[in-house]
């Protein structure tokens, strides 16, 4: 028995890098797999069937589905791009900081954390954008030409999946991009702007090139703006219809009457149709906003503090783990696909469901994690780049998230604890060189 | 590249060469997976499937593939667990039974190739007992092959399991563990004594592991096997029984008509399914169908009866119709096969859908199974007689090499069993015959080259 038990240690210690990332990859799969569908992934993959690509979602990913499922029909191929991208890049970074074999443990552990493999195991276009940044952001740091270009190739289908995407390229491709490695900093910055810029506008045109039911995309119009213009109302001082009509004419507003007071409830607005409607939209935002600025300011603080959790209070299971839209029974046979939790998935779905009302689902915990970790990155260009990514996307968010969804926050989770890991490993080492 | 730089120089190739065996193997049973994935199901799959799921076995197919269905439920869901046990032991058994002919990225090679070819990886698609159980065997035979003892034991642990999931891999193993197993430093004699105590130690716990696990027996492949007996004596007698007769020797069978028996009979039979005798409105014989109905102990008496009178006391007929039965599993009159090409979803939609399982296939699953349903009509490789004959003819030039030697008996004696066994022609039960058929060939060639080489070097 004690040989046994040698020889079962021998065999753990002997594993391969890639056995190890396997391991952790099939342990996530124990708990994932074929993958989770919420409402909007379910409505994405019929567009994608019906070769129908709105601009109601990331168009780059209803496309990339399209053609994936020719493939695998259904939700596994998307997971799989997305966790062996997310797999891939963690162990590539953390192979910086850390040895091989830690550093594939490392990503496995990071890939199977209940706060992470809640947000990875559902096809979002979050998800997809984790996984396409981690492993461009490895892959920018290579070397070779043809590498860099795929990283870039990665940064542009990642800010394609999200709009506040742009914010969290910019410090991983102002700060990493490099084409060779001998170029003085008043060259290389300002051409990884230009490279950033130019990730960002391809990012546009290809989201755009791929729209075939709506024209082009309109994500600022159709939910920021609307969302702006509701809180700002909420929060200002007592506006009457008189002074409420005008601005807000030409704009798809629903209530009639008392319209400051409906901007309380949740049905303010119809999304917009035309071009008229998006610029009275437009029009209205601009003439609000500036109007009650400390109003605008409250809604988005309140809305900030509501999606980081940092209100004390309770909060209601931020975790997604239906194989199909949970609220209508007919979407199984709407997309020819159904599933059933395994056994052991039933019981990783309960603990998923309960650990989502934790504090591991607090993304208030990673920002400050995030924020006392900054200082100890300065002198890492790559610690840096990853952390101020993670800070600059949530500080984007407070600009642009309309929801309180946790899955918004992924990119910080995620590189919080990166950072976190590669710092502990950078001080142990330097701590058992000086020993 | 320009005209004057050999192929053999460029990237595409190189890469190819250099390519680790593991890789090869990965794109080979990746192209199983595209094609299968999450894992074909059959009618019968479906049974295992609700089996397992309630827990509640019967004898009407063996419970141990039930019952490693209900063991893979508790990591996936659905087919994909009980697909990737099947698979997984296959392309890794084959793996290791071409290592013996093949340096490690060779045996790769010819492990993908022969998974991908198309005889091979259309049934091994589907999540029913023959895949499983070539799976097992192959795993079985590569193990054995080993010079490691505890690979060894789990070779024999994998024969153990396919013996319990499908009977005829009781004949199929018997030839591996007996030509393969060698306990060390024991005389022959002693050493095959000891292989085929292994052999019949395994089969005892085989079928007592199924007998442990069966909740209700119902007897019913038992009783349609010998109805079908029965119908095809019947058939080939010259001729016709009066109905008194007739009724008299089929009483209590459950005969559903009364008058013009035998020719209704003769008219019902067809050498190629049973099922028309039991099933729709020419059916001769009322049996239970639903799965977990047991025929009653008076019927099965008397069709056992009946089969003794028959079978027994025609013994010409009996064979007349055993053989027709067998031209019909082998292809040789009839190249009409039942299934080869499996329907991606044999229920409903709404059953699959309750289950948890997807109704829908993948755009190039389709195209992968237009092209194989292509290959089926067109060409003559989804014949089981050719692979009959080939294992044959390989036998004698195998003679010296008993790992093939063992693996050729196994597949012939395994195809020799369904000369007793068969009820239909499906052309999964043939699948080990065409994997060891084809198996042999590749090393047979590949060893006498490699022989002949080595002859020639040693010469100059």
């Amino acid at each position: 028995m004690t040989a046994l038990l040698a020889d079962i240690r021998r065999w753990f210690r002997g594993l391969s890098p890639f056995a190890i990332l396997l391991i952790g990859w099939l342990t996530f799969m124990l708990y994932a797999y074929p993958g989770f569908m919420s409402f909007e992934s379910v409505d994405q993959l019929l567009q994608a069937r019906a070769s129908e690509i709105s601009a109601a979602y990331p168009p780059l990913m209803t496309a990339l589905w399209q053609v994936v499922d020719c493939v695998f029909a259904g939700p596994f191929g998307m997971l799989v791009i997305q966790t062996v991208c997310f797999l891939a890049g963690a162990y590539l970074l953390l192979k910086r900081f850390m040895p091989a074999r830690p550093a594939a443990f490392c990503a496995s552990l990071l890939l199977v954390v209940p706060p992470v493999a809640a947000v990875m195991a559902v096809i979002w276009s979050d998800s997809q954008m984790t996984g396409f940044l981690l492993l461009g952001t490895a892959l920018v740091l290579s070397p070779r030409g043809s590498v860099k270009i795929g990283s870039l190739a990665l940064f542009i289908a990642a800010t394609a999946m999200r709009i506040d995407a742009a914010a969290l390229t910019f410090s991983l491709i102002v700060l990493l991009f490099a084409w060779t490695p001998t170029l003085r900093w008043y060259k290389r910055y300002p051409i990884a702007l230009l490279v950033w810029v130019a990730v960002t506008l391809a990012a546009i045109v290809v989201n755009n090139a791929l729209t075939t039911a709506d024209e082009n995309s309109h994500p600022w119009h159709d939910t920021i703006a609307p969302s702006d213009i509701a809180g700002t109302l909420r929060n200002a001082p007592p506006l009457s219809d008189a002074e409420l009509q005008p601005i807000l004419a030409n704009t798809p507003l629903l209530p009639t009457h008392d319209i400051q007071d409906a901007a309380q409830t949740e049905l303010f607005y119809d999304m917009p149709r035309t071009a008229a409607e998006r610029a009275a939209i437009g029009r209205a935002w601009k003439e609000l906003i500036p109007t009650y600025p400390a109003a605008y300011l409250e809604y988005r603080l309140q809305l900030l503090i509501d999606r980081i959790r940092l209100h004390g209070d309770d909060i209601a299971s931020t975790t997604y783990v239906w194989f199909t839209d949970v609220n209508d029974p007919d979407s199984a046979a709407k997309l020819g696909f159904s599933a059933r939790p395994a056994g052991i998935q039933t019981v990783l779905r309960d603990g998923m469901r309960a650990a989502g009302s934790t504090e591991l689902f607090r993304p208030y915990v990673y920002l400050l994690l995030a924020l006392v970790l900054l200082p100890f990155c300065f002198r890492d260009r790559e610690l840096l780049a990853l952390g101020l990514s993670g800070l600059v996307g949530e500080l984007a968010l407070f600009f642009t998230a309309t929801s309180l969804d946790y899955r918004y926050s992924i990119w910080l989770v995620v590189t919080a604890i990166m950072v976190a890991m590669m710092l502990a490993k950078r001080n142990r080492t330097r701590r058992d060189s000086t020993g | 590249m320009n005209a004057e730089t050999p192929a053999r120089n460029t990237g595409w190739w190189r890469a190819l060469s250099d390519a680790p065996p593991a890789a090869i193997l990965a794109v080979g049973w990746l192209v199983l997976v595209v094609y299968a994935y999450p894992g074909q199901l059959s009618w019968d799959s479906l049974e295992y499937l609700r089996a397992a799921r309630d827990g509640f076995y019967t004898d009407a197919h063996p419970p141990a593939m039930s019952g490693l269905w209900s063991l893979t439920e508790l990591f996936v869901a659905g087919p994909s667990g009980m697909f990737l046990l099947q698979s997984l032991a296959f392309i890794t058994g084959l793996y290791l039974a071409m290592r013996k002919t093949f340096p490690a990225r060779g045996a790769a090679w010819s492990a993908a190739l022969l998974t991908v070819f198309p005889p091979i990886l259309l049934p091994m698609g589907v999540v029913d007992e023959y895949a499983l159980m070539v799976g097992l065997l192959m795993l079985g035979f590569g193990a054995l092959l080993s010079i490691q003892r505890r690979i060894n034991v789990l070779g024999l642990v994998a024969l153990g399991f396919a013996i319990a999931v499908h009977p005829t891999a009781r004949v199929a193993a018997f030839p591996l563990v007996v030509l393969l197993f060698e306990w060390p430093s024991r005389p022959a004699l002693r050493r095959y004594t000891v292989a085929v105590g292994v052999w019949l130690a395994m089969t005892v716990l085989a079928a007592g592991a199924n007998w442990a696990l069966t909740d209700l027996q119902i007897g019913h492949a038992r009783a349609e096997r010998n109805l079908f007996d029965i119908a095809g004596v019947l058939a080939y007698s010259d001729a016709d029984r009066a109905d008194a007769d007739a009724q008299r020797v089929l009483a209590g069978t459950g005969l559903r008509i009364d008058h013009m028996i035998h020719a209704k009979v003769r008219a019902s039979y067809a050498p190629r399914d049973a099922s028309t005798l039991l099933s729709g409105d020419n059916a001769i014989w009322e049996l239970p169908l639903a799965p977990d109905t047991p025929v009653p102990d008076a019927q099965r008496d008397a069709i056992a009866r009946a089969w003794d009178n028959l079978a027994l006391g025609r013994p010409l007929q009996y064979l007349s119709h055993r053989l027709a039965v067998t031209e019909c599993v082998l292809g040789i009159l009839d190249l009409e096969h039942q299934a080869v090409v499996v329907p991606r979803y044999p229920v409903a939609r709404e059953i699959m859908l309750d289950a948890g399982l997807a109704t829908r296939s993948s755009g190039l699953q389709d195209k992968m199974t237009d092209a194989a349903r292509a290959l089926v009509d067109n060409t003559p490789l989804f014949v089981p007689w050719i692979y009959l004959v080939l294992g044959l003819v390989l036998l004698p030039f195998a003679g010296r090499y008993r790992d093939i030697v063992a693996l050729l008996v196994s597949g012939l004696a395994a195809e020799a069993t369904l000369f007793v066994t068969a009820v239909d022609n499906s052309y999964a039960q043939s699948l080990w015959l065409i994997t060891c058929a084809c198996i042999a060939l590749v090393a047979v060639i590949a060893r006498k080259r490699t022989w002949k080489r080595r002859k020639t070097t040693v010469h100059t």
